[in-house]
């Protein structure tokens, strides 16, 4: 009851009532030629058409509130605000709360006013016959089934766009800090949005501002519905770079090992999109292709390295983890910890996480690229003659994981003998080395498919990566039963 | 004071498990690719068989390799605050400037012998003793690798020169983890950055269609057609510029604060 009350009053204001005054006379203009048109409408057709109506958003509510917006960034700018707030940032924020409000206010009169206008029209939840004659619903109905849908993409788009323009206009004051300023910044924009619209020839449409308040001539332009979610996105994302600017923060802030990773996933993401050649048709082709490791009876180089950018390098990252886990032991930390293997179980789970995490994200990496690159979703294979496709997601899931414990172990249980951070890099050469084609019974690089396609069933190979698991396991659980951790630190 | 401090950087470093290390690098990766190819292939001639015997794991680690000739030992001495100790006794730019100068030397006659003792070995010691017999028989075309244009001086002097560029960048590689790690934090990062960058541009060159410029083929460059001299220079100069910007930051840093 509170809220409707002050809604009420709030509504009661000069300013509202002006709005919906002019509102209203606008739209029985606009009734009347449609009833006398005599065309069959029902109330949708005339709401959608009043609310995206572009001769009354560019001559009067956008000026409407570009002005409001203007008194009140003058007003509510000044100093013990800003200290209470703290940054510019979240001075931006507040006021853009208000300009939330503002808009909603302005929406409710509107919408309001045009329900009013509705009194005498059929309601159906459907295009009634009549859409096709008018322009707004005529292009609507080409991308909504509803009616209702139509409207409430009018409404939230409007209101996403009117929002931008406001809080960039907000950001601009910040940056200027002077009412004459920000009065000539908003009259040349109050130009530009009607040069554009009525003087702008057809080439440069997609500049014109009056195309993104009024949905359908968007819809019109781009084809698409994702056009102003988009524009949204990139336009917040330069407003919060300005505002991170004037408050003098660096612009991004990762940690050295956040930044490693990134450079790491885009050279992987660039790496998986170049390796798709014309050689693979459809996805189960690239899969083979990339992912075809090394083994005693072929391999490509690309695919050799490909496999140690994409194993070795996760294997990498562990690695900077364990360090920093292995650097930070002593005995108080241990003894918060009820055993040894409560403290290795913690990280442990975690790195596991993150592998069958990364095998995902592999997995998914590769199905995006084969999309991007139009190949056949299809379980067809052309490289070989014949692939078990359960056969192939087993390998690259339940091997692939196996493979990547048994590299994560040798490298603990090396950290654990040896100590030092720079045998492991050691250990990570061995390991491409082993790679190398020309040895055998050595349990690196058996999650490539090379060895599915030379005729090894990804069983036997899982029996065998269990079992180094298994031995290595127990060397770690014999190191930690002793505390050899300690030994020599 | 420098030639003072040269000599027992020297004393230090000359132990046994460290000669024998030298050993190690020097001939087991080319032992074990000496076993994989001494029988089942044919080679065209001489020099066909040195490429088959240097290229191979040790081509595939050799950042990783120059790495153990000299450069670990300041992983203990930065660890366990060594180094700041060391600041009061003697003046930190003679000490770094002595430990980078017997590094690059080391590691540059540790990599050039990599090089040179296997093109003695294909191209003066097999031919009178044969172990490997199949030379000659068949097998790759002549001249078809980067550094063959130097053949036309005879093959002593395209061993020689090619072991000096193989040393040249053993010095490289060797020098920049040693600056690295004085200026990171991760000792484990600094060390492996050339070994990343090694890998990681070699398989980034490689599929971007560009692996004339990968750093593994530069240095050895058996696995790709011949090409232009000149482009075996483009990532070594990346590196070296990289190289010597890290040791210019270190001094800079070095002469305001003295932190590590």
């Amino acid at each position: 009851m509170v809220i409707l009350r002050s809604l009420i009053n709030e509504l009661l204001q000069l300013r509202w009532i002006i709005l919906g005054f002019v509102i209203f006379i606008f739209c029985f203009g606009i009734r009347k030629t449609i009833i006398e048109s005599n065309a069959s409408v029902n109330a949708w057709d005339l709401l959608i058409t009043l609310l995206s109506d572009v001769n009354l958003i560019i001559y009067f509510v956008l000026p409407f509130l570009l002005y409001f917006n203007v008194t009140f960034l003058v007003k509510d700018f000044e100093y013990h605000l800003l200290i209470r707030l703290g940054s510019y940032k979240k001075w931006v924020l507040m006021a853009s709360k208000k300009i939330l409000m503002f808009l909603a206010l302005t929406i409710i009169v509107w919408l309001l006013v045009a329900f009013i206008m509705t009194i005498g029209f059929p309601f159906a939840n459907e295009w009634s016959s009549g859409s096709n004659l008018l322009e707004p619903t005529a292009i609507m109905r080409q991308y909504f089934d509803f009616p209702i849908l139509a409207l409430i993409y009018q409404i939230g788009m409007f209101f996403i766009t009117t929002l931008i323009i406001l809080a960039s206009v907000t950001t601009i004051y910040v940056f200027l800090q002077s009412w004459r300023w920000i009065s000539f910044v908003v009259a040349i924009l109050y130009i530009f949005s009607f040069v554009s619209w009525k003087l702008f020839p057809e080439n440069l449409a997609k500049l014109s501002l009056s195309n993104y308040v009024a949905m359908f001539q968007t819809l019109n332009l781009w084809k698409t519905t994702f056009t102003i979610p988009l524009i949204a996105i990139f336009s917040l994302g330069l407003i919060y770079l300005a505002l991170q600017f004037k408050d003098g923060k660096q612009i991004v802030s990762f940690t050295a090992f956040q930044t490693g990773i990134a450079v790491y996933l885009s050279v992987l993401v660039l790496g998986t999109y170049f390796m798709a050649d014309s050689r693979s048709n459809t996805v189960i082709d690239l899969f083979l292709l990339n992912f075809f490791g090394t083994s005693s009876a072929g391999y490509t180089l690309l695919s050799y390295m490909y496999y140690i950018v994409v194993f070795f390098g996760f294997l990498y990252l562990a690695q900077v983890y364990l360090a920093r886990e292995f650097s930070e032991l002593s005995y108080y930390k241990i003894i918060r910890y009820t055993s040894m293997f409560k403290w290795m179980g913690e990280w442990f789970r975690n790195i596991l996480l993150m592998a069958i995490m990364y095998l995902i994200f592999i997995f998914i990496l590769t199905l995006t690229v084969a999309y991007f690159k139009g190949m056949e979703f299809s379980l067809r294979v052309t490289v070989v003659e014949d692939m078990n496709f359960a056969s192939l997601l087993y390998h690259f899931f339940i091997n692939g994981l196996l493979q990547i414990s048994i590299y994560l172990l040798l490298l603990i249980t090396l950290q654990i003998v040896l100590k030092s951070s720079s045998t492991n890099l050691v250990t990570i050469g061995i390991f491409i080395a082993l790679l190398f084609p020309g040895y055998k019974y050595i349990p690196v690089g058996l999650n490539g498919y090379s060895h599915l396609i030379y005729g090894t069933s990804p069983m036997t190979i899982s029996l065998y990566l269990i079992l180094i698991v298994l031995v290595e396991g127990i060397c770690i659980f014999y190191l930690l039963n002793k505390k050899y951790v300690f030994e020599g630190v | 004071m420098l030639k003072q401090q040269i000599g027992v950087e020297f004393k230090q470093i000359f132990t046994f498990n460290r000669v024998l290390t030298w050993f190690l690098i020097i001939t087991l990766p080319v032992w074990i690719q000496y076993l994989i190819i001494h029988d089942g292939y044919s080679f065209t001639d001489n020099i066909d068989l040195y490429g088959r015997l240097l290229n191979g794991i040790g081509a595939m680690i050799f950042p990783i390799l120059v790495l153990f000739v000299f450069a670990d030992t300041i992983i203990h001495e930065r660890n366990n605050n060594y180094l700041t100790y060391t600041k009061i006794r003697i003046d930190f730019n003679t000490y770094l400037n002595a430990k980078i100068m017997v590094n690059a030397l080391l590691s540059f006659g540790v990599s050039f012998l990599y090089a040179f003792l296997p093109f003695l070995f294909a191209q003066y010691i097999n031919p009178q003793v044969t172990f490997i017999s199949k030379v000659g028989v068949s097998g790759n075309l002549h001249g078809t690798v980067t550094f063959d244009q130097l053949l036309v001086f005879g093959p002593f002097v395209y061993g020689f020169i090619y072991s000096l560029w193989v040393g040249i960048n053993g010095v490289l590689y060797a020098t920049l983890p040693l600056i690295l790690c004085l200026i990171l934090d991760n000792s484990f990062v600094a060390l492996s950055i050339p070994f990343v960058w090694y890998q990681g541009m070699s398989f980034v060159s490689a599929v971007l269609g560009i692996s004339k410029f990968a750093p593994l083929y530069t240095v050895f460059p058996y696995s790709i057609m011949q090409q232009k001299l000149w482009t075996v220079f483009v990532p070594f100069t990346i590196l070296l510029i990289t190289a010597i910007v890290s040791y210019v930051y270190l001094k800079k840093r070095n002469s305001t604060e003295w932190s590590f």
